[in-house]
């Protein structure tokens, strides 16, 4: 179900953006276009701005110049809520769930817009998509695994169906070998139309999922291209995915 | 040990600690929210005995003067917040907290500007006491547990079943996550005013009832005794301020049968104290 990119509008679409945060500028005219479906993987050595753009994507920090479009809507003076509600879904690095409430009432903030018969109905449909979770409604989340955490931040962003969904490092602190199934669930996402834009330090494994990718460097957007193309590029192996030859 | 005097002791030290834990859940569901302390809640409780004096004495009968008080102070706290705490919000704690203490002081006074600084007593009309096994329960007293059981099982209710409460929990744990995931915080701020002056309101109707009378420096008095008991609970912790509320309201009239009425609160603190000895964040603190 993934868009593309040279013909659909852009779902999010970002020109000129600068931010940071107080006097320290990181992020420096960046633009970027993700179509509809269509998953990104923002890649780059640290400090890059990789976490600094998806949060002001967010609006957890507040650009200082340029323009973001939502949908066609600018999201420019939205609060986080009304930036959820126009159909953006975010999932932090860290403190991505809601520790002292349940599964299920993590969920049920998730879909805190919608009717109480459609929540029931996202509810369902998040346990069918993330089986483990429904196995635990009523478990407080601060007492599951990091794996099942991300699970929930993830089915917690996609209760409201968001247009796009933004992913910090959903594989930090997972053990490595829960890191394919997190990938695995994020491109289960392409079935649901949801475009993704994540952040990701394991880039070399998290290209093979995506469709695209953008390589920062110093707050720039230094290069984008497809997930394939990237991926085959001895050069880009060698600086940022760490390996001598493309795989 | 008289068993008697032990049983209509635990009695009094219930109606005491429902008192104190209603007032502290209201004191602890602003907290947890906004993350700052509101000195100025026991006015809120200062405010909902007066007004169910002034309703009552205008002919309502007292349940319900106390229920429109209720909803009345609930009202003006959200007013009051919107004034004086809301403006202030994203400018640090201590702004808020010199604010808050400037509030209580303004407030105190016009009530005994008012009211006058005499103390009052609601329209109770005297009963006798039941006894039961020879143990003399006042009804005034069991009715204050009533009540106080019937607030607290509603809280539970309101934190565990509705969209809001949840939505409160939520914007409790990270507010920041909360609003990220579409909750509207302007409006669970709105409603966590409304209850917190409304169950402010309400124990300060039940303090009137426990102590039977009230002054216009009640709730700034008794604010000491739920901070005491919000912390004993862990601060920020619906059910451990009313877990909080009762352990303090028995050892306040325990120690004061037993050991010196003189000192009664100071046993309220050495609690306090032996609690935080052993649980620093209080019995259930970090849970809400």
């Amino acid at each position: 179900m993934s868009g593309d990119p040279a013909t659909d509008p852009p779902v999010l679409q970002v020109e000129g953006l600068d931010a940071g945060y107080g006097d320290l500028q990181i992020l420096f005219a960046v633009d970027i276009a993700v179509a509809p479906g269509e998953q990104v993987l923002l890649f780059g050595p640290n400090g890059a701005g990789k976490s600094t753009l998806i949060k002001a994507l967010a609006r957890q920090i507040v650009p200082s110049a340029g323009r973001v479009q939502l949908n066609g809507r600018a999201t420019a003076g939205l609060a986080p809520e009304a930036l959820a509600a126009a159909g953006l879904g975010y999932v932090p690095q860290v403190a991505n769930v809601f520790t002292t409430l349940s599964v299920r009432e993590n969920l049920e903030i998730g879909g805190v817009r919608l009717a109480g018969r459609r929540r029931r109905q996202r509810i369902a449909d998040m346990g069918e998509l993330f089986p483990r979770l429904a196995e635990r409604l009523d478990q407080r989340a601060g007492t599951l695994s990091g794996g099942e955490r991300q699970m929930l931040a993830l089915a917690r962003a996609l209760m409201p169906e968001p247009s796009v969904i933004l992913l910090d490092e959903p594989s930090a602190g997972i053990a490595p070998a829960l890191v394919s199934r997190i990938f695995d669930m994020v491109a289960g996402l392409r079935a649901t139309g949801t475009s993704v834009v994540m952040v990701e330090q394991n880039a070399k494994q998290a290209l093979a999922y995506v469709d695209r990718a953008v390589l920062m460097e110093g707050g720039r957007v230094r290069l984008q291209d497809s997930a394939d193309a990237l991926l085959h590029r001895a050069d880009i192996g060698a600086l940022y995915l760490g390996t001598s030859s493309a795989s | 040990m008289d068993l008697n005097a032990f049983l209509q002791t635990l009695v009094y030290g219930l109606a005491l600690g429902g008192t104190i834990a209603v007032s502290a859940v209201g004191l602890t569901l602003s907290y947890g929210v906004t993350r700052f302390i509101n000195f100025a809640y026991g006015e809120f409780l200062t405010l909902g005995a007066y007004a169910t004096l002034a309703l009552a004495g205008a002919g309502l009968a007292l349940p319900l003067a106390g229920a429109v008080s209720v909803v009345a102070v609930g009202l003006a706290g959200v007013a009051i917040a919107r004034l004086a705490f809301d403006p202030l919000m994203h400018r640090g704690l201590l702004p808020l907290l010199v604010t808050s203490v400037g509030l209580a002081f303004v407030l105190h006074n016009m009530v005994r500007m008012v009211a006058g600084a005499n103390p009052l007593r609601f329209p109770l009309p005297l009963m006798r006491p039941w006894e039961v096994a020879g143990v003399f329960v006042p009804r005034e007293q069991v009715a204050t547990i009533a009540v106080a059981l019937v607030a607290m099982a509603l809280v539970h209710l309101l934190l565990s079943r509705s969209l809001l409460g949840k939505s409160m929990r939520a914007v409790a744990d990270d507010a920041a996550l909360a609003r990220s995931a579409g909750v509207a915080a302007p409006r669970v701020l709105a409603a966590t005013w409304f209850l917190s002056a409304a169950i402010g309101a309400l124990g300060g109707i039940l303090l009137a009832v426990t102590q039977v009378t009230l002054d216009p420096a009640m709730g700034w008095r008794f604010l000491l005794v739920v901070f005491a008991a919000v912390l004993l609970g862990g601060i920020g912790s619906p059910y451990g301020a009313m877990l909080g509320g009762l352990i303090v309201g028995l050892g306040v009239e325990l120690g004061a049968t037993y050991v010196s009425a003189d000192y009664a609160y100071a046993f309220a603190f050495v609690l306090l104290i032996l609690v935080l000895l052993a649980r620093p964040r209080g019995l259930m603190g970090g849970r809400t």
